[in-house]
This record gives C-alpha cells, structure tokens and sequence, in this order.
C-alpha cells in the first residue's frame, strides 16, 4: 500500500514578522502605535491640514473659545489666544517642531552614545575608564540643570537647547551599548569570527551589532519621549525655543498668564505633549516586551 | 564594611574631580574673555579687570588656573553674584532649605504612595486594581510636570479655591527664618500665630510637592509592582505560607523587605529627577528655592551664581547617589563579600 503523507505546511516566521506577530498581541502598544502614526502625519503634512498660518493674527478673533463652546466658531476649531492665533494650527504646527527637534536630537545621541559605548567596550584600561568616568558625572548633573548650564553658558535658543537635551541622553546609550558588548563578547559566536580573523570594526559591525539592537531599540524609544518632555520645558522655562515659535512648550509659557482668561490655551498644547509622550512610551513598552521574549513568558 | 565605605569614598571624589574638570572646561569654553563674561553684563574699569584676571588665575598655566579653581571651591569661594553682589555659596544656602523642603514632601509622598500601589498592583496581578495602577503610572510617568502643574492650579487653587496659587506661606505672617524650612519656622512662631501659620505653609506645599512627586511616584510604582512580582514567586515565599505565616505579614514583610533592594537604586535615580522636576514645579509656584533662582539667574546673565549652584547641586546629587550605593551595599549580603 502506497500510503499518501501529507505535511501541513508550517511557516516558521521570519525574524521581523515574530516581533510583529508579539507586538501586534500587545493592545496598548497598538493604540499608541496608530496614536503616533497619527502624529507623525500630521507632522508631515501639518501645511497641508492646519486650518491657518500659525503666526497669523486675526484681530477681530481673540480668545475665541473652542467650537464645541457656546461662544466657539467653527472656524477655529481649538479657538484662538490672546494675539487672534488659531491654536489648532499652532499645535498642528508645533508637532513638526516637537517630533522632529526630538528625531534629530535622539539621532545625534544614539550616534555619538553608540560610537562611544563601542570604544568603551573594546578597550580596556584608561579609555574605558575615562569614558565611562565622564558618562557618570553627566548622569549625577540632573538633565535639565545640565541643559540649563549649557544654554547658560552658549545662551537661550533652540539650537543650543538641542545639544543640551541630546548631550544628556548620550550616556544611557553609552552604557547600554558597553553592557551588551561585555556580555555578547564572551559568547561563542563572536569567538568564531574572531577566529575567522575580524578585527574589533568588523567584529562590532558585522557581529555584536545585530544582536545588541533590542535594547538599543527600546533605549531610542525612551530616549525619544525624553527628549520632547525636556525640548518642551526648555521651551517652558524660556530658554528653548522663542515665540512667536509655535513649540508646544513655548506655546505654554506665553499661556500661563491666561490661565484664568483662556484656561483653553493652557490645557490643548499641554494635552499634546501628553498623548504624544505617552503613545511612544506605549509603544516603547510594546517594543521591550516584544523583542525580550522572555519577559513575555513570566 | 570599611572597604565598602573606602571604595564608596573613592568614588565620590573621582566624580567630584571629574565634575569640577567638566565645569573647569566648560568655563573657559565660553566664547569671549573669561573676565567679561565673569562680570556679565556690568561694566568694569580697568582696575577690576587687572583684579580679575589675576584672581582667575589666567596670567598662569591652565594647570595652575584647575587648580585655583578647585582650591577656591575647597574654600567654599564660589565667587560673588554679579547682581546682588553677595557670595554665590550664601544665597545658595538662603533657597536651598526651600528646595529641600519641597523635594522631601515631594519623595515621601512618592515613596508612600508609589509603594503602596505597586505592592497592591502586584499581590492583586491582572486585576482590576493591577491594570488601574499600571495605567494611571503609565500616564503619570509620561507627565510634562510644567502643564500637569498649571492644570491643578487651574483645578484646586482658580476654580475650587482650595489652595493658594504661589509662594511659601501667606504674607499675613511674619515669619522669622530660622532654619530656612518654613514648616519648622511657622511652628517656632507658635506664640505668635498658633497654628494658623503652620497650616498656610502646609497649604501651600500640598499642590508643589504632589505636583513634584507625579513623576516618581510613578516609576517606583511600576518597579515596586515588577519587584514584587519576581520576590512573590521564589521559593522563601512559599515556605513561609506553609508554615502559616499570614498573608500580609508576608507581603508587607517577608516580600517587601526583599523587593526593596533593587527598588533602592532605582530611588536613588529618582533623586535626580525631583531635582530636574524642582526646577520646573518652583518656576509655576513661585517657590522661592534654588531652581528659581537658578532660572531668574539665567535671565540676569548672572554667570558666577549659574554656576556655583549647578555645581553644588551635581555635588549633593552624587552625595546622595553615593549614600544610596552605600546603603544598598549595607543591606544587600550578596554584595557584602568581596569578590
């Protein structure tokens, strides 16, 4: 008898689509994913959308409260604050601002923390030490109050501001990547190329690298939320980014007179920096535990 | 134990050399003459200069300039505020018991009730109250504390009318500062205004300190709930429910002692942030402490305060964090025995 075998098919996922597939199980990282996605597009086609340049001044619409009040219009959806401006097209054109001083200063971490916690960790003895000794005494300075001594010293601006913020989340990344670097070293994988003949460039680009990307993963996503919290209280305290700069953090500090007169301006601007924050921290959350499969399992 | 306290000491001043080398630099790093920007934006005769120059140490190597700065530190000379003109390590000491102040308030709060939450949250795990907590942590932790600030203003103190908007205490009392902590100061001026003093000034530091405490509140909440979890799952805990210990002593006890350990490190961290964070809270409440000053000063170009308080401020966040490391090398056996 001819017997007839059949095997069913079984996909074995690739790598990306596991971590899909585990992201995907994670519901609040969902919903702060699509939150995002909505805040990125709106960031990029914030000219497109934004109902209003957001320097304009109506003069015959100050403090117009938001819509869904009696005494809103429609035409400000958000209503506007005490210069006439359209508070939606502000905010729709703060985010670009927000999301992408955040995006270059997170860049520029990662690049010079990575590159940094590579030397760390290949070499031994003083570079190491001196490294890692200047990483600690910029954690020990609390980051606002190192962000504050540096736009002191070089002055209030944006551009300055963005050094300050990414000088601050240089050392997470630097010890992320060293601790990694330290464990993966010893495994055999990376003994093989050494033996293959790689020398220490290679062997961090081409070995330890893809295997150290998780948690530098999930380090850029927190480093990302902290950089728009810490952009926005620069922009808060004054020394960030200058009006008539729609920055969302700029855009509070001018509203703090108006508490009491358009508590509107106060709560919309803030609520932004809120949601954005707390969707990349969800889906920070989703990352870790979907690229650490064995967090999900306890 | 002495090795912990001798390597500990070791440490605290490396850094201390490694933060007073970065300010050094950072100093001489400022574009223009070190004498200008030392006197911001006054004028100064060419006498004062002469003076300057030479008390700076900048006629000499720069070797010897590190090292007139550091001596000048050690001796408590920060150098005088280019506004009021009074020594920097003085008016330093006038805000810092305000800071301090709020920031305790601030910590206990944190502690207590981050704790509490993040034990419940992890003893009921998947519960209603757990995925309550979780939540409520999660948004606390991603709070811009400037907006959450101004919100709770707009809440308790314009539209309830429960607390008052700013400052330390109401300026119906006359309180002589004494130990510079207003809540120890309106008590000593009980003959005077019973306890009516001491209530305003707790009246006005319920909203800044909650306000401080959001944010750590809610990371020692998620890392006492993580903890918990893992120390509710080892063995010892198991042994002690079968020699009948009862639910809570091995919760609050048995557990709780154990979860505390690596929970201390992550405290120590949080000591950073309430700092940040003070920063941020005094600017919304007009708190007269170091972080006000720090930003008024900012404004003022007022160079030599700038940067006396951020150094004495760096400096009490590596003492604290040096405390910490010490503390948990105490409490944890496993990092008593040398290697």
């Amino acid at each position: 008898m001819n017997e007839i075998k059949i095997y069913r098919d079984i996909p074995v996922p690739g790598r990306w689509q596991a971590f899909w597939k585990r992201f995907r199980a994670h519901k609040a990282a969902m919903a702060g994913l699509i939150f995002l996605v909505i805040i990125v597009l709106m960031a990029l086609f914030g000219p497109l959308i934004a109902p209003h340049d957001p320097t304009q001044q109506f003069a015959d619409a100050l403090r117009i409260p938001p819509a869904w009040t009696d005494s809103g219009v429609n035409e400000y959806l958000l209503g506007t604050d005490d210069l006439g401006r359209d508070l939606l097209s502000r905010i729709i054109y703060g985010s670009r601002l927000s999301l992408g001083l955040s995006g270059i200063v997170v860049i520029i971490a990662a690049a010079a923390g990575i590159l940094l916690g590579a030397i760390a960790g290949l070499t031994r003895g003083f570079v190491e030490f001196f490294i890692l000794r200047i990483m600690d005494v910029i954690l020990a300075v609390p980051s606002l109050l190192l962000a504050i001594v540096i736009v002191a010293i070089i002055g209030p601006g944006l551009p300055n501001a963005i050094y300050a913020v990414a000088i601050v989340l240089i050392p997470h990344f630097v010890r992320i990547v060293r601790a990694a670097i330290k464990e993966e070293m010893a495994k055999d994988y990376v003994v093989a190329a050494r033996l293959d003949g790689a020398g220490p460039v290679r062997l961090f680009t081409h070995s330890i690298f893809p295997n150290i990307l998780p948690p530098l993963i999930v380090q850029v996503s927190l480093a990302f939320s902290t950089a728009i919290i810490d952009i926005a209280a620069l922009g808060f305290l004054g020394l960030g980014a200058q009006p008539p700069n729609p920055e969302w953090g700029t855009i509070l500090s001018q509203s703090r007179d108006l508490i009491q007169l358009a508590p509107w301006v106060v709560t919309t601007p803030g609520l932004a920096i809120l949601i954005t924050v707390l969707s990349i921290n969800l889906v920070g959350d989703g990352l870790r535990d979907a690229l650490d499969p064995k967090e999900t399992r306890s | 134990m002495i090795t912990i306290l001798l390597r500990q000491l070791l440490t605290l001043l490396l850094s201390f050399i490694g933060i007073t080398l970065i300010f050094f630099t950072l100093t001489r790093l400022i574009p223009g003459d070190p004498v200008i920007v030392y006197f911001g934006n006054l004028s100064v005769d060419s006498y004062q200069y002469q003076q300057a120059y030479h008390a700076l140490g900048l006629d000499q190597p720069l070797f010897e300039q590190y090292w007139i700065y550091l001596s000048n530190i050690l001796e408590g000379d920060l150098g005088h505020s280019t506004i009021t003109n009074r020594p920097v390590l003085d008016e330093f000491l006038t805000f810092f018991p305000a800071t301090i102040e709020l920031g305790l308030t601030a910590s206990i709060i944190a502690l207590v009730i981050g704790i509490v939450s993040g034990v419940m949250a992890a003893v009921h795990k998947n519960s209603w109250t757990d995925h309550l907590v979780m939540s409520t942590s999660l948004v606390g932790y991603s709070m811009p504390i400037f907006w959450w600030g101004m919100l709770l203003i707009l809440l308790f103190s314009l539209s309830l009318g429960w607390t008052p908007v700013a400052g330390r205490i109401s300026y119906i009392y006359d309180i002589e500062p004494v130990s510079g902590f207003m809540l120890v100061d309106s008590l000593l001026a009980y003959p005077k205004y019973q306890f009516a003093a001491f209530f305003s000034a707790c009246q006005h530091l319920i909203l800044p300190s909650f306000v401080l405490a959001t944010v750590p509140m809610a990371a020692i909440a998620r890392m006492t709930r993580s903890s918990m979890i893992e120390v509710l799952s080892a063995e010892y805990i198991l042994t002690a429910k079968a020699k009948g210990v009862s639910e809570r002593k091995i919760i609050w006890v048995h557990a709780l002692r154990n979860a505390m350990i690596p929970l201390m490190t992550i405290i120590g961290l949080q000591s950073s942030v309430l700092l940040t964070g003070a920063i941020l809270t005094e600017t919304i409440f007009a708190w007269p402490g170091v972080g006000k000053w720090m930003v008024e000063a900012i404004f003022r170009r007022d160079i030599p305060s700038i940067q006396g308080a951020v150094l004495l401020v760096a400096c009490f966040v590596i003492l604290i964090n040096a405390t910490i490391d010490f503390l948990y090398a105490i409490i944890n056996p496993r990092l008593r025995k040398p290697k």
